[in-house]
């Protein structure tokens, strides 16, 4: 029995002049698993926020179980049963599980007051049914990502939810936390409920989807069983020109970093990460791509955050170029000065929390791109504002983002909002003293597609093969094995493994040393 | 930007219509009552340019607020550097008469006096956010009222002119006031100096590499910090705004009053936080918003004394303008 089906939904974007969707039309039945794929900027956030009543369509009609409901309004969607996980959490950090799960239709007591063991109590139900091992009372801001995710789920599915609509869940997860996710929707899906999986990865569509539905450009342009193609024809489809995909796919050959010297640019010298874990010390030399692996919860954001100089350790330190990095020669490097020798150090960071530190999503694409390169410009191009029009401009075609640079970074869609950050961090590829000589990239790769992935880290090895020294934090093994000279896995708070990058037998020792399966350093 | 302006002219034109019901209730005349409120304030050049000197330290207080809003600092404590500005001007100004100087030197040194004095309360709340971490929104608030009740004390105290028969300083200088512009009208150079610094608040907001500096630190600190920017435009942006609050207070002094007397800021460091709030923390818009409280004012003030209305009704006036710009939501 058909569950939810929208027709000819359209939505126009004034601000960034796109045509979001396309008269888009799809249908889910019971129990079906569908899946919606495309590139960045395609259209799938949008189509999902509108099913989910968070964005008015322009035209179009949404129905469930046959019945036309009202658009644009959230609790129209969650009273017919559509439950949505959107792409960056909405959770309110500083209440627990259980009062996020409650919130807005709080449970009662006497008829008046909010019981909270009520709430309590439905929470741990809705926890227990799933498999999910979340204490209700904990605050949101002290779980894991992946523990986030549940709850997103958990509370998605407590507004009766029939229909859930997932936006790029596994985009802040490891693949393990990924697989653990997957098996609660299959579960879900065996009960009769009808999943709407918002992705761009193509290997999840094969793990997860039974149907398929391809967008381009707003537009859907293949409507099927998954079954039906390849990943290499869907990325076919999904891509907006013929995809270039020089770079990813194997590991480059190692012979060349023989010759380099060592000379190290990025120290960390006994440092702790973790509460009782042991110091640590990590150096990435000049020419070279050191990968970090970690799991959730296990210090990479901590190692983040000292490596970026943007919090300071309690016990060791951070060397760059072989000196200490303090606040005032931080500013220093990470601005951009005109006239500046081209030898001189410049400090890239591409933030894995790219909305709080990445972006500032009120100010306009033009102020973002340009943050670094504020000293480049004088007073009257500040009057003006057309040569950093133009500045801007050049700097977000480099990483194939298109769009207004007057508009505001909020209205970007989340791999434009990566593309921009990458695009500022990066630097222009023409341009010598614009070009980071230490970069620590953390998650730099998420939210985008395959073509832009393989292009980042195209300019990831140019960087790195002209002298940069690039610290690479993923919780993906096989994006830090397609980049990296050398790995390290990061286990509670300690370095787990560490060695040279060789392939497919560092991949599975790098995964096994995350996991804590085996200890030993090399 | 169009739909924001016109959210805004739409709430103020609510708050009129209020206006305009409120006289055809309460007036026993309400047609007198509402060309008392809403005419006269316009009906004759004189009434026009007593608007205009009104609204100047309005203005300043506004702008002021402007400055500190768009660096994320909610700066509370506009009402506590406007007065202490008026202290400041009054005791240079008296300084300089006592001295034999007078001219506009003197009067720039006063307001400068003024400036510094409420720049420095204003970077006391600075100083404790960066040292201890204590809240602008609160500090500022607090300083400023210390700083007011100190004012009022030493004004109606120690420094209360004794053959004056009211709580005040002695009177400013004749030659030591700003220089009416078109008498007997109270318009003075006040106007167009708080005009003058409105323009160089939208100059340097639009169009300086501080400016963008401060709207990306106001917007998301934490992002500002990670791309290197110096937090130290913040502080300045304190300075600056507490600087225009003590401006504001000054031209009260040197302007109309002729002295300083007690309460004498009367809430403008508070009416200036709500223009800046409807300007939306923009100095182009600080303009009309400002003009358009003073209209308020002089309205409800004639229309008391024309007609039978309360001059409370401006307060109730500018609470709905103000609480219809503001719970506007921009709808994502």
């Amino acid at each position: 029995m058909e569950l939810l089906a929208c027709e000819k939904i359209s939505k126009y974007f004034s601000e960034t002049a796109t045509l979001a969707n396309d008269r888009i039309s799809l249908s889910l039945e019971e129990g079906e698993r569908r899946a919606v794929v495309g590139e960045n900027g395609a259209g799938k956030s949008t189509l999902g926020r509108i099913l989910a009543g968070l964005a008015m369509p322009d035209s179009g009609e949404i129905r469930v179980r046959g019945r036309s409901i009202e658009r644009g309004s959230v609790r129209a969607a969650e009273a017919a049963g559509i439950g949505f996980v959107p792409q960056v959490s909405l959770l309110a950090g500083e209440l627990t599980a259980a009062e996020n799960i409650a919130l807005g239709r709080e449970p009662r007591a006497m008829g008046i007051f909010v019981s909270r063991r009520k709430a309590y109590i439905e929470a741990a139900l809705l926890f227990e049914r799933f498999g999910l091992s979340i204490d209700p009372e904990a605050l949101v801001s002290s779980l894991s990502a992946a523990e986030r995710r549940g709850v997103e789920i958990a509370r998605a599915l407590a507004r009766g939810g029939e229909i859930l609509i997932l936006d790029e869940p596994t985009s802040i997860l490891s693949e393990a936390e990924s697989e653990r996710l997957f098996e609660l929707l299959g579960r879900l899906t065996d009960e009769g409920k009808a999943m709407l999986l918002i992705t761009h990865r193509l290997a999840e569509v094969r793990r997860f989807a039974d149907t398929l539905t391809v967008l381009r450009q707003g537009r859907v342009v293949a409507d099927e069983s998954a079954a039906h193609r390849s990943e290499d024809e869907l990325s076919n489809l999904m891509a907006r020109e013929a995809p270039s995909r020089k770079a990813g796919g194997e590991g480059r050959p190692r012979a060349e970093n023989a010759r380099r010297p060592c000379a190290p640019m990025l120290e960390l010298r006994d440092v702790i990460i973790a509460p009782g874990a042991k110091p640590l010390r990590l150096t990435v030399n000049r020419g070279e791509v050191l990968g970090v692996a970690a799991l959730a919860g296990n210090g990479l954001g901590r190692l983040e955050d000292y490596a970026s100089g943007l919090a300071r350790p309690r016990m060791g330190e951070l060397l760059v170029a072989g000196s200490h990095l303090h606040e005032a020669r931080r500013r220093k490097i990470r601005q951009l000065v005109p006239g500046q020798a081209s030898s001189c150090i410049r400090f890239g960071y591409v933030p894995s929390d790219r909305e709080a530190r990445g972006l500032c999503l009120s100010a306009s694409v033009r102020d973002n791109i340009l943050a670094l390169r504020l000293r480049e410009f004088r007073g009257r191009d500040y009057l003006g504002g057309r040569l950093r029009d133009k500045a801007a401009l050049e700097a977000a075609l480099g990483l194939g983002l298109l769009s207004e640079v007057q508009s505001t970074a909020g209205s970007l869609s989340g791999g434009n909002r990566q593309r921009l950050v990458l695009a500022r961090e990066l630097g222009s590829a023409n341009e010598l003293s614009s070009r980071a000589r230490v970069l620590v990239l953390a998650e730099p790769l998420q939210g985008l597609d395959l073509a832009a992935q393989a292009l980042v880290l195209e300019r990831i090895r140019d960087l790195a093969d002209e002298g940069a020294a690039i610290l690479f934090l993923s919780s993906n093994v096989e994006e830090i094995i397609t980049i990296s000279d050398r790995v390290a896995a990061l286990y509670r708070g300690e370095i787990a493994y560490e060695g040279p990058n060789e392939g497919g037998s560092t991949a599975k020792r790098l995964l096994s040393a995350m996991t804590g399966a085996q200890g030993s350093a090399a | 930007m169009k739909s924001r302006v016109r959210s805004r002219i739409v709430a103020l034109a609510a708050s009129l219509a209020f206006a305009a019901v409120y006289a055809l209730v309460a007036s026993s005349d309400p047609m007198g009552a509402l060309d008392a409120f809403f005419v006269s304030p316009f009906a004759s050049p004189y009434a026009l340019r007593s608007l205009l000197e009104s609204s100047s330290s309005l203005l300043c207080c506004a702008l002021g607020a402007c400055l500190a809003f768009r660096a994320g600092a909610f700066n509370l404590g506009g009402e506590g550097q406007a007065s202490i500005g008026t202290l400041a001007a009054a005791l240079v100004a008296l300084a300089c008469g006592n001295a034999g100087l007078a001219g506009l030197d003197a009067v720039a040194a006063a307001i400068a006096a003024a400036a510094v004095a409420g720049a420095a309360l204003a970077l006391l709340s600075s100083v404790a956010e960066s040292r201890a971490g204590a809240q602008v929104m609160l500090t500022s608030f607090l300083f400023g009222q210390a700083a007011i009740i100190g004012v009022n004390w030493a004004v109606g105290g120690p420094l209360k002119d004794p053959q004056a028969n009211l709580l005040g300083m002695a009177a400013v200088p004749e030659g030591l006031r700003l220089p009416l512009l078109a008498p007997p009208s109270p318009l003075s150079l006040a106007f167009p100096i708080s005009l003058a610094l409105a323009v160089a608040v939208v100059v340097f907001t639009r169009g300086t590499r501080a400016g963008v500096e401060q709207r990306i630190l106001g917007k998301n600190r934490l992002f500002a910090r990670a791309a290197g920017l110096s937090p130290r435009i913040g502080t300045w942006s304190m300075a600056a705004s507490g600087a225009l609050a003590g401006i504001g207070g000054s031209l009260l002094v040197l302007g109309q009053a002729g002295r300083a007397v007690k309460d004498m800021t009367g809430g403008v460091g508070w009416n200036g936080l709500a223009v800046a709030l409807i300007a939306g923390s923009d100095g182009l818009g600080a303009l009309p918003a400002a003009l358009f409280f003073s209209w308020l004012d002089s309205g409800a003030r004639q229309a008391s004394i024309l007609a039978d209305l309360s001059p409370d009704a401006s307060a109730v006036m500018k609470g709905i303008a103000l609480f219809l710009i503001t719970a506007t939501r921009e709808k994502p």
